[in-house]
Formats: C-alpha cells, sequence, structure tokens
C-alpha cells in the first residue's frame, strides 16, 4: 500500500456554465520519504492536483489517501487539521506574512499545531540564523523562500508540496532550494512532492510523475537519483 | 491564540491606522449627539419645575361637565393628601382691540394663591376694577399699565358656551342645561276667521282654532362680572399657558382665546365654579417631571375619584336636572292640554263629516229608487199610448177594407141593375111596338081604361111575386095567390072589353087571336112595369143600404180621427210630464252632487287643517323630545380629574422635549448606520487586499473562524474604542455648558 495514493481524480471547474476539467482521471501513487518530481506543460492540472492532495481543494469524484486516511471524504474541520499537522506548502512566490520578520513568520506556523519544531533552530537549519528578525522585504527572493520553507517543516509535516519553487530564482539560488528540499527529504524523512517546469530535474527525484491534458501520462521511477549538486541545466 | 497571528493583526492595525481612526471618529460623533442633547433636555426639565414650584402650580385640577359647587370644593380638600383646593372661574369675554372684535379668557385669581401669573411689570390687583394682561394683550392695543380696558356686557353666553364645550378639558360657564329656544313664529294664524264657507245644509265645520305652541322658560342671565371696565395694573405670564406668550420656551401653541386677562374675586359673581384646583401635600421637594411626582399626583387622582366623584356627581347631576326637568314638564303639562282639546274638537268634526257622509249616501238611495218609479210610470204611459195608436191604426185598416167592399158589392149591384134594365128596356120596347100595333089596328075602339088596369094589376101581381121572391110566407103567398086571382079577373075583363071593341070596330080576322095577344102583351107590359117597379125598389133599397153602410164608414173615420186626436193630446201630455219629471231628478241628483262636493272639500279642508295641527303637534312634541333629548345629554355630571399633563403647555414642553431627546435617540443611529456603512468599506477594502494572505493562512492550517477573527478584532475594536472612549468623557464635560438654557420663561 503506497503512502500517498492519488486515485482516479476528476477535477472540474464551473465557470459561467463551462465546464473546464482540470483533472480527467488523474491517478498516481508515491511511497513515504520519496522525493517525487511532477512535471508536465502549462495548464496539464499539476496545482490543481496539488491543491486537492494539500486539502486546499476537493475532488469532483474519486479518493485521495494519505497514509491510510481518504483525505476526499475529510470534512471541513478535518480538512483544516490536515492542512495543519500533516502539509506543508511552499509556493511559487513564498506567501509570508508581510507584517512578520522571518522568525515571527515561521513561528506563526510552528506555534499552530503541537510538536512542532523550533523556528530558530528551523532557521538555522535553512542557513537564515543571522536574517531572523528580518521582515520579508528585508529579504531577497532566495532567502525569502529559504523563509518559507523554513516555515514549512517546521510544522513537522508528513508532506511537503512545492508548486514550482524555483521559478522566481536564478539558477544558484535555485539549486540551493532544491538542494535544501532534497536534504529535507534524505534527513528528515519527509515525503516531497516538486511540481517543476524544469526537466532536467527528473534525475534528483525518486519518482517523476508526467501530466499531460488532466491526466497522468506515465510514472518513471528511479532508483537512484542523482543528488542536486550534480545536475546541471 | 497564536502569538505570531496576534502580532500580525496589530501591525494591520497599525498600518490601517487612517481607517481605524474613520471608523472611530463616526463612532465617537453618534455618541456625542446623543449624550449633549439628552443634558440639555434634562436642563430644560428643571428649569420648567422652578418655575412652576414659585408660580405655586396646581397639582390636580378638577373639571366638571356641569360645573363645580362650594360643596364640591370642600369635599375635594377634604380628601387626604390635598394642601389646598380653590374654586376657579374664567370665562370668554370679548372686547374691543384696535377696532376688532377679540375673545379674551377673564380668569379669577385664586383667593389661596394658586396658579400665581408670573408678574413681568406692575403689581397684581389686588381690588376689583383691577386687572392684569398679557403682554400680548398689550402690545396688540398699545396700552400701557394704568390704562384701562372695558369688556363687553355678554348676559346670553351661548355662542361662547359651544366653543367651551368643544375644549373639553374647559368645560366652564354656568352650567345651566339649556333646552332654551327663541319661540318660533305663530303657525297660520287661526285668527283667521273659520269663514261660514259651508252655509246651505248640515253647516260642516271643519275649521278648528288649535294651537300647538310649546314654551320652555328660561332664566333670566345676569353678568357674572360685575364691572365692564378695569384698570390694568400688571403685565403677567400665564402659568398655564406658558407657551402663549412671546418670548417664552415651547414650540408650539393651541390657543383658543386670543387673550388671557386677571381679575381679584371681588368682581366675580359665580355660584358655579369652573374647576377646582388642589396642590398636594409634600411634593414640593419632587421634580414635576419625574415618575414620583407623578405616581403622588395618580395617587391623589385616585383617591378623589374613588371616594367623592361618583357622590359628588350625582348631587350636582340631580341639582341641574332637577331645575331643568321642572321647566320642560310645565311646558309639557300646558302642551297636553293644548293638544286634548285640539284632539276632541277634531274628532267632532271627523264625527259630523261622517254624519254628512251618511245622509248623502241615504238621499242618494232615496234618489234612485224615485228615479226608477218615475221612469217606469212614464214608460208604462208611453206603451198604453202605443197600445192606443195600434188599436187606432186597426180600425182603419178594417174601415178601409169595409169601404173597397162597399164599393166592389155597389159596382157589382150597379152593373146587375142596368143588365136588368136594359132587359127591362128591350122587352118593353118590343112589347110596346106591338100594342101599338094593337092600338093602330083597334084605333078609338081600344079599351084604354081596361089596358091600364089590366097592365097596372099584371105590375102589381108581378111586382108582389118578385118582391115576394126573397122570403116566401105564408101571408105574401096568400095575398100574391089574391093578387093572381084579380089580376086573371082583370085579364078576363080586358078580353072581354077588347073582344067587344073588336067587335064593335068590325074586326074582321080572328078577333079572339086578337084578344089573346092583346091581353099577353098587356100582362107582359104589366109584368115589365111590376119588375121595373121591383127592380127601382130594389135599386132604390140598395142605394139606402149602401148610403148607409157609406154613413156607417164615415163615422167610423170621425171617431178614428176623435181618438187619433185623444192620443195626440195624451202624448203631448206624457211628453211635458216627462220632461218636468227628468228636470226634476236632474236638479235632485244636481242637488246631491253638490253636497258630495260640499262634503270631499270639507273634508279635505279638514284633513288639510288636521295635517297642518298633526304637524305642529309633531313640531312641538320633538321641541319637547329635543328638550328631553337634551336633558339626556346633560347626562350625568361627568368629573374630569387632571393632572398638569392636560396643560397644553405643560405637556407640549413634555412632548417638545421628548421630540428633542428622540432626536438625540436618533443621531447616533443615524451615525451608526454611517459607521457601519464606513467600516464596511474598510473591511471588505482590507480583506480585499489581503486576499492572497488569508489563502496562506488557510494553507498554513488556520480555520475560517481564526482567519475572520482578524478583520472582527479590528473592526470591534475601532467601534469600541470610538463609542467608549467618547461616553466617558462626554458624561463630565457637556452637561455645565446647556445648563443655563432655561433659568427663566422670559426676560
Ligand atoms: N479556479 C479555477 N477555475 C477554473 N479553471 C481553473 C481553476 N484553476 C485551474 N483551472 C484550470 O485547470 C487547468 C489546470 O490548471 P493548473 O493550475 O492545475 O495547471 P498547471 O499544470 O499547474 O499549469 P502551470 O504549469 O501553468 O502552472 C487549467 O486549464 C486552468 O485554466
Ligand atoms: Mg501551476
Amino acid at each position: 500500500m503506497p503512502y500517498i495514493e492519488f486515485n482516479d481524480i476528476v477535477k472540474e471547474y464551473n465557470t459561467g456554465g463551462l465546464a473546464i476539467r482540470a483533472l480527467d482521471g488523474a491517478s498516481f501513487s508515491v511511497e513515504k520519504g520519496e522525493l517525487a518530481v511532477i512535471v508536465g506543460s502549462s495548464g496539464a492540472g499539476k496545482t490543481t492536483a496539488l491543491n486537492i492532495l494539500g486539502g486546499m481543494d476537493s475532488a469532483t469524484s474519486g479518493d485521495v489517501i494519505v497514509d491510510g486516511q481518504n483525505v476526499s471524504r475529510y470534512n471541513k474541520k478535518q480538512l483544516v487539521n490536515y492542512r495543519r499537522l500533516d502539509i506543508g506548502f511552499v509556493f511559487q512566490f513564498y506567501n509570508l506574512v508581510p507584517n512578520l520578520t522571518a522568525l515571527e513568520n515561521v513561528e506563526l506556523a510552528a506555534q499552530i499545531r503541537p510538536d512542532s519544531l523550533d523556528a530558530a533552530e528551523t532557521l538555522t537549519k535553512v542557513g537564515l540564523a543571522e536574517r531572523i528578525d528580518n521582515f520579508p522585504a528585508q529579504l531577497s527572493g532566495g532567502e525569502q523562500q529559504r523563509v518559507s520553507i523554513a516555515r514549512a517543516i517546521a510544522k513537522n509535516p508528513k508532506l511537503l508540496l512545492c508548486d514550482e519553487p524555483t521559478g522566481a530564482l536564478d539558477y544558484t539560488t535555485g539549486k540551493q532550494i532544491l538542494q535544501l528540499l532534497q536534504d529535507t527529504c534524505r534527513r528528515d524523512g519527509i515525503t516531497v512532492l516538486i511540481i517543476t517546469h524544469n526537466s532536467a530535474l527528473a534525475p534528483m527525484a525518486d519518482r517523476v510523475i508526467r501530466f499531460k491534458s488532466g491526466k497522468v501520462r506515465d510514472i518513471t521511477q528511479n532508483p537512484n537519483p542523482t543528488p542536486i549538486s550534480e545536475i546541471e541545466w | 491564540m497564536n502569538r505570531a497571528y496576534l502580532k500580525d493583526i496589530f501591525r494591520t492595525i497599525k498600518k490601517n491606522a487612517k481607517r481605524f481612526l474613520a471608523i472611530l471618529a463616526i463612532t465617537a460623533l453618534g455618541l456625542t449627539a446623543f449624550t449633549g442633547i439628552t443634558a440639555a433636555c434634562r436642563d430644560l426639565y428643571r428649569a420648567a419645575d422652578r418655575f412652576y414650584d414659585q408660580q405655586r402650580l396646581f397639582d390636580v385640577r378638577v373639571l366638571s361637565t356641569l360645573g363645580l359647587t362650594d360643596e364640591d370644593v370642600e369635599a375635594i380638600h377634604a380628601v387626604t393628601g390635598v394642601e389646598t383646593a380653590s374654586g376657579a372661574y374664567s370665562e370668554t369675554v370679548h372686547l374691543d382691540v384696535n377696532g376688532q372684535r377679540q375673545s379674551a379668557e377673564m380668569v379669577m385669581l385664586s383667593e389661596q394663591g394658586l396658579n400665581r401669573p408670573w408678574i413681568e411689570d406692575g403689581s397684581m390687583p389686588e381690588k376689583a376694577g383691577e386687572i392684569a394682561v398679557t403682554r400680548k394683550y398689550l402690545e396688540a392695543s398699545g396700552k400701557a399699565l394704568g390704562d384701562t380696558l372695558t369688556i363687553e356686557e355678554d348676559l346670553n353666553e351661548d355662542d361662547d358656551a359651544d366653543e367651551d364645550a368643544a375644549d373639553a378639558d374647559a368645560p366652564e360657564g354656568s352650567a345651566e342645561p339649556e333646552p332654551e329656544r327663541e319661540p318660533e313664529p305663530e303657525p297660520d294664524e287661526p285668527a283667521e276667521e273659520p269663514d261660514a264657507s259651508d252655509d246651505d245644509d248640515d253647516g260642516l265645520n271643519t275649521d278648528i282654532d288649535w294651537d300647538a305652541e310649546v314654551e320652555i322658560e328660561e332664566e333670566p342671565e345676569t353678568p357674572t362680572f360685575k364691572s365692564t371696565t378695569y384698570t390694568i395694573t400688571a403685565m403677567v405670564v400665564d402659568p398655564l399657558d406658558i407657551s402663549n406668550n412671546e418670548g417664552t420656551s415651547a414650540f408650539r401653541s393651541t390657543a383658543t382665546t386670543d387673550f388671557t386677562f386677571f381679575v381679584t374675586p371681588a368682581d366675580v359673581d359665580t355660584e358655579v365654579y369652573t374647576a377646582v384646583y388642589l396642590t398636594l401635600e409634600g411634593l414640593s421637594g419632587l421634580d414635576c417631571y419625574s415618575a414620583a411626582y407623578e405616581d403622588a399626583v395618580n395617587t391623589a387622582i385616585g383617591l378623589i375619584e374613588s371616594n367623592i366623584m361618583a357622590q359628588r356627581q350625582q348631587a350636582r347631576y340631580d341639582s341641574v336636572m332637577g331645575e331643568a326637568l321642572e321647566i320642560i314638564t310645565d311646558a309639557e303639562d300646558t302642551m297636553n292640554e293644548k293638544f286634548t282639546e285640539a284632539d276632541e274638537q277634531f274628532s267632532d268634526a271627523w264625527a259630523d263629516v261622517e254624519e254628512a257622509k251618511r245622509e248623502l249616501a241615504d238621499g242618494e238611495a232615496e234618489l234612485t229608487a224615485e228615479e226608477r218609479d218615475a221612469l217606469q210610470k212614464l214608460a208604462d204611459a208611453r206603451a198604453e199610448l202605443e197600445d192606443g195608436k195600434a188599436k187606432l191604426r186597426d180600425g182603419e185598416a178594417e174601415l178601409d177594407k169595409g169601404e173597397a167592399k162597399l164599393n166592389s158589392q155597389a159596382k157589382a149591384a150597379e152593373k146587375t141593375f142596368a143588365e136588368k134594365q136594359a132587359g127591362l128596356d128591350t122587352a118593353r120596347a118590343e112589347l110596346s111596338a106591338g100594342v101599338q100595333q094593337l092600338q093602330g089596328i083597334l084605333g078609338e075602339h081600344w079599351p084604354e081604361a081596361e089596358w091600364n088596369a089590366l097592365v097596372e094589376t099584371a105590375a102589381g101581381v108581378a111586382a108582389g111575386l118578385l118582391a115576394a121572391t126573397p122570403d116566401i110566407d105564408s101571408t105574401a103567398l096568400a095575398q100574391q095567390v089574391g093578387a093572381a086571382v084579380a089580376a086573371t079577373q082583370q085579364m078576363a075583363d080586358f078580353s072581354a072589353a077588347l073582344g067587344m071593341a073588336a067587335g064593335m070596330a068590325g074586326y074582321p080576322g080572328d078577333i079572339a087571336e086578337l084578344v089573346a095577344s092583346a091581353a099577353e102583351a098587356g100582362i107582359g107590359l104589366g109584368v115589365l112595369d111590376g119588375s121595373q117597379q121591383v127592380l127601382d125598389a130594389g135599386k132604390q133599397t140598395f142605394n139606402k143600404q149602401i148610403a148607409a153602410a157609406r154613413k156607417k164608414i164615415s163615422d167610423g173615420r170621425a171617431e178614428i180621427a176623435e181618438g187619433w186626436r185623444s192620443l195626440a193630446e195624451g202624448e203631448a201630455e206624457l211628453d211635458a210630464e216627462e220632461q218636468k219629471a227628468l228636470r226634476e231628478l236632474r236638479d235632485a241628483w244636481q242637488e246631491l252632487a253638490e253636497g258630495k262636493q260640499e262634503l270631499a272639500e270639507g273634508e279635505a279642508e279638514l284633513i288639510e287643517n288636521e295635517e297642518k295641527y298633526q304637524e305642529k303637534k309633531t313640531e312641538a312634541e320633538e321641541k319637547l323630545a329635543d328638550a328631553y333629548a337634551e336633558l339626556d345629554d346633560i347626562d350625568m355630571a361627568q368629573w374630569y380629574v387632571q393632572d398638569r399633563g392636560s396643560l397644553d403647555s405643560y405637556s407640549s414642553l413634555d412632548t417638545d422635549l421628548a421630540s428633542i431627546g428622540a432626536i438625540g435617540k436618533a443621531f447616533p443611529v443615524l451615525f451608526l448606520v454611517v459607521a457601519l456603512l464606513v467600516s464596511l468599506t474598510t473591511m471588505s477594502r482590507l480583506v480585499e487586499e489581503e486576499r492572497g494572505l488569508i489563502g496562506t493562512y488557510k494553507a498554513l492550517g488556520f480555520g475560517s473562524f481564526a482567519i475572520a477573527w482578524k478583520y472582527l478584532v479590528y473592526a470591534l475594536l475601532a467601534s469600541l474604542l470610538g463609542g467608549g472612549g467618547r461616553a466617558t468623557c462626554s458624561a463630565s464635560s457637556l452637561c455645565p455648558s446647556c445648563s443655563s438654557s432655561f433659568s427663566r420663561p422670559s426676560t
């Protein structure tokens, strides 16, 4: 039984009488502790899949099983709890709270659940020990993304869901971020799903899931993932 | 709650401070309006209370629909809690103000000093002939203190009484019932002479001298105010009507008269008060608009109403009602007498009419019978006449028939006679010729004498035979036989004579033959003569008979003519008689019709008269009923025990201040609505701006309420700070500033 199971998911958006099928029977599974990369052309349904998986959105039909629980059957309260305890999100544009410092941003996530990691420590872990009292506006994109990752992993989630985490970063910074994510996966045993447009990143993953027009076109497993530092693009 | 989250909330407020302050300010403003106006109202109430205390305004007043008496005042004074009871009198008077007739309320000043007018200038009237007036009057009339004013002497206050009655809270003036009415003009004068229009037969009198007038006497009015000219000693404000004086505080005025005057009791002559004013014990310390004051007043009102009101009302009602009832009952008695008299007259008249009707009917029946008899008699006579005529006509016809028969008989007889005559004549001629021949032959030997005797005898026998033929009786027959024997003798004589003559004459020939034929001829001639005789006699007899018959007929005709004449006479007589009878009948009918017409006219007149009478009677009864109804209208004396709320200016101050208070309450609502709109737009802008952030919070695992909390805290904090802060500081700072606005009514 896989850790994450995405089972024949259909997601339809009804916009002004026109039904758009963002997902059209997508199915995939990811094992615990794996780093999975999701690729696919723009509009293929990647973000939609990730949102459903993260409990931000619900599927029209199909089941989402995470750690043996059927998330797609959760009610509102259970979903809040699920997001609070099991999920860490990392967004393309970091989505930090501008009124809070780096540390406070991380604390915001850490204080929302029990058994969280220490905020300052987590920030140190992502290499921002000196910048913890800076507001997001005072940080670079990469630094902000680190804060964002720190905020996600401080909750000690089961899943880390990253939607194009390097999309707004340059090559080096992107690489550092990806390294951080790979480390997180390897070191903390957190299952990580990364959406990327960069197919070159495929070798770093244990599993590559390819989306095409709402369906999973193909899944490749990579028994020996390449460390990120060795990947060039 | 998440500490970092709280930090975010406060930093958000800090960043959006302007919006936060906007909400705060609008809430504070609403509260300012509320507290400011409320405090102003309270101060106005206090100032009014002070003024009323100072002028000793009544706490309770008693009004009655039938006025109040000294006994009432005493009874009220005896009620527990009543401090002072003062009988008051006021009345509307009229006076000339700069050429205009205007009304004024003339008020008697209380002997106990209640409702003391507030003196603006001068000093209160102290003796008869002095008067206090309002500023309004002085300004309208242009007079000054020390001048005099004159009111109209007003004996009949009816027009005002109505006006006052409409003014429900001041039923004043003399409380007598008013069934008085002007005596109306007489109905068509009975003095118009019951003329003798029906003077002929029964003298039916339908003109009845009735009188259905009712008069309900009234008592003479006396003026209530002793003098009409007064000296003005003061310019005052009426404490009962502070709003009817320029320069005071209230917003509205409902005054019914133009001015208010005050005179001393010395000028007022009345047994009936229009109101009793009271003050209650232990109320001077209370605020007059307070609930405690109202409770105390209501307790006193309750006591008056439950303890003495009913019995005092009844007493007053009884005395007023008794007076009024007596007047009306007198009037009713008089009226009933008049009615009885008139009714009797009418019923007499009707009896007369009935009598006349009966007589007329009898007369008619009689006349009808008479007419029938007369006509019958006439008809009989006429029938008799017709009978006579018919008989005459029958006789005439018979006569005609007889005459015709006679004529035809005569004609037939003449013809027979003529035939016989002709036969006779022929026979004679033949015989005569034969005889002549014989004579010729014999010549002078002709025995003339024998011949003539023979002829004569033969004629006699023949005549006798012929005549006897129709009826042969024995006597006649015997005579005839005798005659015939004589004739035979004659004949023999003649033949002998002849034979001798023939012998003498020498007649050769056969003498016998000659003698025979001559005898024969002689007998023949004699028979002829006899026949002629008989014929002539027959003719004569016949002619005689005819003549007799003709005579008879002409006699009959004469008789009939006589009959006709007498019939004509009878008819003429009958005609005359008939005409006379008919004329007499017509006259009788005419007379009867006239009688009826007269009766009908008389009846109509009577009906008309009676209708008129009934009308007047109904009118009179209505008038009485009205008077009684008016008695009913007097109803029970109704007391109105009122508090100061019955004063327009008192309650209007209350309602005006309440209106201002309501504005003070409405204002914050308005501001609240504005604040609501302001915070609504502010908050929705904020939420709109933070949509991304809300998504992030959601992704981090914040629940919907936790996220909404942030914005609720923002909004609530702003309004509570604004409202609460304002409320705490306004209470102390605003009140003194507006408390001086109603210290005295006018200066
Ligand atoms: N809220 C929405 N309402 C309507 N349609 C939507 C909504 N979200 C996504 N879609 C549609 O669903 C389809 C899949 O969208 P999705 O965001 O998953 O694509 P993606 O694979 O993430 O693309 P990209 O790589 O460009 O981010 C798209 O056609 C998109 O227009
Ligand atoms: Mg996407």
